[in-house]
């Protein structure tokens, strides 16, 4: 038989070299990828934690004139969209796209440039979004944008079209990783891994990227509505025009609602990784856990109007959304009692992950309890756009979400860098955190109730605020620095911290039984797997109900060359034409606008055309 | 047995068969088209939602069942819609036949009615525009019918635009034979004009009545590829070829996938947004 590997003659051949820069830039490795993810959210978390610093500060005293109004409005709106979209899910993913292959057993996720455009996506639209400070004019509508504020009349400026924007790409860039994360996990688990052994992060992630490929495309249609509404003169949600502006938080909360849980769920999912390797114990009720993340996320979507009781829907409306609220309570309920039951008469060692595991299970369940007060309507009118609420998210976003991925990073860091950071600064990072949380957030419930509203950039004197305004503002400095220590404790470990090694934990998982960090092509030997915990198996055969196959455990069989895809130029060449052509519609300068369309479709074909594996001379 | 078979294989083989290896035994791409197209039932279902909210939102502009009370257009253009599904299905068996050449007529029909669709709609809007004075400015009604069924049009050019895509990968890859054009379209040329049938090398000229001759090829479209051999039997060359051409006919598969969604939602826009309206407005 003759050959049949026709050379494919590219404009750009895929790059060999995996070295420096470039070797960053072109990547297709996710392990790469998730470092990214990492790094980026990581600097865009200064990004809102400073907003949220200078809110603090505006708020310590009464009729504080440190920022303007309009000031604070843009302050609101960055800090909400930015630790939404910008930390805590890219975060998530860097989590997903580092861990998933490692623990499916697989050498790399099932669309490795796909992967790669994610990213580079995420990182347009997430710079799109900061250019509008430096264009004069950040968005200032809050992170939900409610109409009629985001029309014309009332926001003259590109402040929103850069945050309709940057959030449609952002959502491109995450309905295609959850894509590629889905087909990963159906078809790249490696033998003997049915869905019912895999780890629950894995099975977690799947579940959020289902939620993602749902809810997203329904705020894609809204922004696109509104899109219309400023540039071609339709009146989708301007009132006077005979639009609807109620529409627009039915559009925003089918998909905000499920979109809480795409940013809690993976911090559930570490959590539930690192409890019962820091208790000794296997995860109390792995199958509960699944079913109720399924149920969680089916759920999900069925609860949108609990952010509309004011709207004023009706009682049936009113009613059925408060009961299927509550209903959310009931899973969610199972796996607090799950994770408590996992530590219950283990071996704990309270390790800085464990620390951070355990911070999230106390201060997610204050959360959940606060939520559950306001999924009833009438308590709910008490409440809502008070600082209630945002004690209420805090709680389940930071004491949740923020805690669950610091004890990810404590424990995935040795694996992801090979060294170890510092205990001790770890738990000075957590007691300062907690305290400062608590300190910050806790006495919101307060002010919340006394009448306090969001979104107002200040208070007047005999209102009554002064002194736990100023208490919140102290704890939100001690969160504040919290944070250098991690920092620090980064700096050191990358000075030469302690060696890590395969396993530092005494883990269960896969990722454990590959070097940290882990070779280019994870595993040498694909292994095989008995049980969900195959790593356990691998080290104790004698407790295993199915000892693991004997070639699993036994040395590689001498080198053998594997091939990986090439890097390649073309995600980050396609997201930059994306990033331009937004920037192009934004200034209505539609040549810019069609270059850069052109320059997508073009490198379209480049992608399509474009070998798998680097052209080499042989 | 298969373990068995796979113990004696040769290494080679059993590591390029490791690679292309799914959990499901479905490639990837196809299970990617499946969450794609799940996702994009939510992109509709989003749209489709607006429009039901605004239908009777007309403002000053004309209502929709005065708009759609001519469906008679629509009507061919959701016909012909659904009969490119069925040209589809026809390519997608020529491709798996291995037959290029209907494989290629076969999608290009199905891209042609794409573009009737695509004209008639352009036409469609035109008098929408013109006749009715209807534009996104006029009337919520308006602008939630023409971005919902403009969304839907911009995935048919999609579409279409994937399907020559996809033919000319197939037929511009340096695989194809390339003839000298004058043993390819010179001769082809010359019997039209000349009305001489044109005859292939080693045919036979023992003639077949025109009506068997129609039948063998109508019968030819719907027929299945023939029984391959076992994996394990080949060897490494041949499973690469093998696993080539059944990634050319994924590619047909896929864009058979898309195609026949965008159908299926046009049936649900038809329905929902013409026929109720023309049907309730008496
Ligand atoms: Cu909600």
């Amino acid at each position: 038989m003759a050959t049949i590997a026709y050379p494919i003659p590219g404009i750009l051949r895929r790059p060999t070299s995996t070295a420096g820069v470039w070797g960053w830039i072109t990547t297709v490795d996710a392990k790469r990828i998730g470092v990214l993810y990492g790094v980026t959210a990581l600097i865009f978390l200064i990004s809102g934690g400073a907003a949220a610093l200078v809110m603090r500060l505006q708020l310590a005293a009464p009729d504080n004139t440190l920022v303007s109004a309009g000031t604070y409005n843009a302050l609101f709106t960055m800090h909400g969209t930015v630790m939404v979209f910008l930390f805590i899910m890219p975060i998530n993913a860097a989590f997903a796209n580092f861990l998933l292959p490692l623990m499916l057993g697989a050498r790399d996720v099932a669309f490795p440039r796909l992967n790669a455009l994610s990213y580079w996506l995420f990182l347009g639209g997430g710079l799109l979004l900061h250019l509008s400070f430096l264009t004069g004019g950040a968005p200032d509508a809050g992170w939900f944008s409610y109409a009629n504020l985001t029309e014309k009349p009332y926001s003259p400026g590109h402040g929103i079209d850069y945050w309709i924007l940057s959030l449609q790409i952002l959502g491109a860039a995450s309905i295609m990783s959850s894509l590629n994360f889905i087909v990963t996990i159906i078809n790249m688990r490696c033998k003997g891994m049915s869905f019912m052994r895999m780890p629950i992060f894995v099975w977690i992630v799947f579940i959020v990227s289902f939620l993602l490929i749902f809810s997203m495309p329904v705020i894609a249609i809204a922004l696109v509505l509104l899109t219309a509404d400023r540039f071609a003169g339709s009146h989708f949600f301007f009132a006077s025009g005979g639009g609807d502006p109620i529409l627009w938080q039915h559009l925003f909360w089918i998909f905000g609602h499920p979109e809480v849980y795409i940013l809690i769920l993976p911090p559930m999912g570490m959590v539930s990784e690192i409890i019962p390797v820091f208790s000794r114990k296997p995860l109390f009720g792995y199958r509960a856990m699944v079913l109720a993340s399924v149920f969680i996320a089916i759920t999900g979507f069925a609860v949108w109007s609990h952010h509309m009781f004011s709207v004023g829907l009706g009682p049936i409306a009113n009613t059925y959304f408060a009961t299927a609220t509550m209903l959310v309570a009931v899973p969610t309920g199972v796996k607090i009692f799950n994770w408590i039951a996992t530590v219950w008469g283990g071996q704990v060692s309270l390790k800085s992950p464990m620390l951070f595991a355990l911070g999230f299970v106390g201060l997610f369940t204050i959360g959940g309890i606060s939520g559950v007060m306001h999924s009833s309507p009438p308590s709910d009118l008490q409440q809502t756009d008070t600082y209630f609420i945002v004690a209420h998210f805090h709680y389940v976003l930071f004491g949740g979400g923020m805690f669950g991925i610091m004890g990810g990073i404590y424990y995935w860091f040795p694996k992801i860098t090979g060294r170890m950071l510092s205990d001790g600064l770890g738990k000075l990072h957590f007691w300062l955190m907690f305290i400062g949380f608590n300190v910050t957030f806790f006495p919101m419930h307060f002010v919340g109730l006394n009448g306090m509203p969001r979104r107002i950039y200040t208070y007047t004197e005999d209102m009554n605020f002064g002194a736990l305004n100023m208490l919140e503002t102290v704890g939100s400095f001690i969160m504040g620095a919290s944070f250098l220590i991690l920092a620090y404790n980064m700096w050191k470990s990358f000075q030469g911290g302690e060696k890590a090694g395969n396993d530092p934990w005494d883990a269960n998982t896969l990722e454990w039984s590959i070097a940290s960090p882990p070779p280019e092509h994870n595993f040498d030997e694909i292994p095989e797997v008995r049980s969900e915990r195959p790593l356990f198996d691998q080290k104790h055969p004698e407790l295993a109900h199915h000892p693991p196959a004997a070639h699993a455990a036994a040395a590689h069989h001498g080198h053998r060359h594997i091939h990986l895809p090439a890097p390649s130029y073309w995600p980050v060449i396609m997201a930059a034409a994306v990033t331009i052509a937004a920037i192009g519609l934004i200034y209505k300068n539609y040549p810019v606008f069609g270059i850069a369309l052109g320059m997508v479709i073009v490198t379209l074909y480049a992608w399509v055309k474009e070998p798998v594996f680097a052209e080499t001379k042989e | 047995m298969a373990q068995q078979a796979a113990q004696h294989m040769d290494p080679a083989l059993a590591e390029a068969m490791e690679h292309d290896h799914t959990s499901t035994g479905q490639p990837h791409r196809k299970v990617l088209m499946w969450a794609f197209l799940g996702s994009e039932c939510m992109f509709f279902g989003a749209l489709i939602g607006a429009f039901l909210v605004y239908q009777n939102s007309h403002a000053a502009g004309p209502d929709r069942h005065e708009v759609f009370s001519k469906i008679f257009l629509v009507s061919i253009m959701a016909f012909v819609l659904l009969l490119s599904s069925f040209t589809m299905v026809l390519g997608l068996a020529a491709a798996r036949r291995g037959d290029q050449k209907m494989m290629t007529v076969w999608l290009l029909v199905t891209a042609f009615c794409g573009l009737f669709f695509i004209g008639s709609q352009g036409y469609e809007f035109y008098t929408f525009v013109n006749t009715d004075h209807m534009t996104p400015r006029t009337s919520n009604f308006a602008a939630s019918f023409m971005i919902l069924t403009g969304f839907h049009g911009a995935h048919v050019t999609g579409g279409i635009i994937w399907l020559v895509s996809v033919v000319l990968l197939v037929r511009l890859h340096p695989s194809q034979k390339k003839l000298p054009i004058t043993k390819t379209m010179l001769p082809k040329f010359l019997s039209i004009l000349s009305g001489i049938p044109q005859r292939q090398e080693g045919e036979t000229l023992e003639p077949r009545p025109r009506h068997r001759r129609f039948t063998a090829f109508v019968r030819r479209q719907f027929q299945a590829p023939a029984p391959a051999a076992p994996v394990t039997s080949l060897s490494v060359e041949e499973y690469k070829a093998r696993h080539l051409a059944e990634e050319r006919i994924l590619n047909v598969e896929i864009v058979g996938l898309y195609w026949h969604f965008v159908d299926i939602v046009w049936v649900v826009i038809f329905t929902v947004v013409y026929l109720f309206s023309a049907g309730a407005g008496k």
